[in-house]
C-alpha cells in the first residue's frame, strides 16, 4: 500500500497537493505585492524617478542637418529650452530671456550654451530650427530630430507636449508645451530650473551656479 | 483710442511673430477690439498666452473688451496679436503698420517698431 502511495497518489492526494501549492503561490504573490508596491507618497514631495535621471544622454538633428550628440555638450554647463517656430510669443520671449541673462553673467557667449529643441519636428526642419536660433544675435544651438527622438529627449526632461488644434494658428494647430528652462552643469548633471514666471535676480543666481 | 507698441522682429523664413498693444480708451464708453490687420501679414489674430504649471497654451482670444477710461496692455507671456503669413522679415528698426477695428471706435489705423524685445517704444512693461 505504502509503495503505491508514493509512486502514485491516491487522486485526493494529489488533489489536496493542488490545492497547497495554488495556495501558496497566492500567499507568495500576496506578499510579493505587499513588499513591492510603491509606498504612498504623501503629494509630490518624493521624488520620482525620472525628477532623479533629468537629461541623460541623447541624439538630435543639428542645424547643419547632422546629428547632434548630447556627447559634444561635456565639459560646458548649458540650458535647455523647448518651444517651436511657429510659437510667436513665450519661446522668443524666453530665448531673448536667457540671450540677455547670459550677457548679464558677463562670461562670453561660451560660459553657457543655450538649446532651443523643437517640440514640432513635423514643421521645424534642421534649417528652421537653425534660422530660428539666428534671430537672437547670439549663439543658440537649435535642435530638431525625428518625433520619436524629440518625444524621448522630452520625457527625458519631463517637459510636456502637447499638439492641440487650433482654428487661426498656422496650419490648424498649435502646441502646448512646458516652458520651463532647465539648467545642468560642465559634468552634464541637472542643477536647477527656470520657470517663466520666475524673476531674473533668482534665474541669474542659477546661472552663476552652473558656472562656478 | 491711443494704440502703441511694438512688433517682435524674426529672421527670414520665419513666417510667424507678434505684436504687443497697448490699447487706451479715452471715451467715456467701453468698447472691443474685434480685429486687427496689417499688409505686412496674411493674417492678425488676438491671441492669450497661459501657463499654469509650468506649461504655456496659446488660444485664440477674440474680442477684447476695453473699458471706459481704461488701458490694456499686452505683453510678451500674455494677451498678443499672433501675425501668420508674412510676406518678409519684420527687420529692427523699422515700423509695423496696423488696422485695429473697434465694435464703437470703427478702424484706427497706427504703426508701432520693430524690434527684439521691445523697449524700443518706451513702452517696456
Amino acid at each position: 500500500m505504502a509503495d503505491t502511495a508514493t509512486s502514485a497518489p491516491p487522486a485526493g492526494w494529489r488533489r489536496l497537493r493542488l490545492i497547497v501549492w495554488t495556495l501558496a503561490a497566492v500567499a507568495a504573490l500576496l506578499l510579493a505585492w505587499l513588499v513591492l508596491r510603491p509606498a504612498p507618497q504623501p503629494g509630490q514631495l518624493q521624488s520620482t524617478p525620472t525628477s532623479v535621471t533629468l537629461g541623460g544622454p541623447f541624439t538630435l538633428t543639428g542645424a547643419d542637418g547632422r546629428p547632434f550628440s548630447s556627447a559634444q555638450l561635456t565639459g560646458k554647463p548649458y540650458a535647455i529650452f523647448f518651444g517651436f517656430t511657429h510659437c510667436p510669443d513665450v519661446c522668443p520671449t524666453t530665448l531673448a530671456r536667457l540671450a540677455s541673462l547670459r550677457q548679464r553673467l558677463g562670461q562670453g557667449d561660451d560660459a553657457v550654451r543655450i538649446l532651443f529643441v523643437t517640440v514640432d519636428p513635423e514643421r521645424d526642419t534642421p534649417e528652421a530650427v537653425g534660422k530660428y536660433a539666428k534671430l537672437f544675435n547670439t549663439p543658440i544651438i537649435g535642435l530638431t530630430g525625428s518625433r520619436a527622438q524629440v518625444d524621448q529627449v522630452a520625457r527625458q526632461h519631463a517637459i510636456y507636449q502637447a499638439k492641440v488644434p487650433e482654428a487661426e494658428a498656422p496650419d490648424g494647430y498649435t502646441m502646448d508645451h512646458g516652458a520651463t528652462v532647465l539648467l545642468f552643469d560642465r559634468a552634464g548633471k541637472f542643477v536647477a530650473t527656470i520657470a517663466p514666471e520666475e524673476g531674473d535676480p533668482a534665474a541669474l543666481d542659477k546661472l552663476k551656479r552652473i558656472t562656478a | 483710442m491711443h494704440v502703441t507698441g511694438w512688433a517682435r522682429a524674426t529672421v527670414p523664413g520665419q513666417t510667424g511673430s507678434a505684436a504687443y498693444l497697448s490699447i487706451h480708451n479715452g471715451q467715456r464708453t467701453a468698447d472691443r477690439l474685434l480685429a486687427v490687420a496689417t499688409p505686412a501679414a496674411a493674417k492678425a489674430t488676438i491671441h492669450t498666452t497661459s501657463t499654469a504649471g509650468g506649461v504655456v497654451r496659446m488660444r485664440a482670444a477674440g474680442p477684447l473688451p476695453v473699458g471706459a477710461g481704461q488701458m490694456v496692455e499686452m505683453k510678451p507671456g500674455g494677451m498678443h496679436v499672433m501675425l501668420t503669413g508674412l510676406k518678409a522679415p519684420l527687420r529692427v528698426g523699422q515700423q509695423l503698420p496696423l488696422t485695429l477695428r473697434f465694435q464703437r471706435g470703427g478702424l484706427v489705423r497706427t504703426s508701432v517698431p520693430i524690434s527684439l524685445e521691445g523697449g524700443g517704444g518706451g513702452h517696456r512693461h
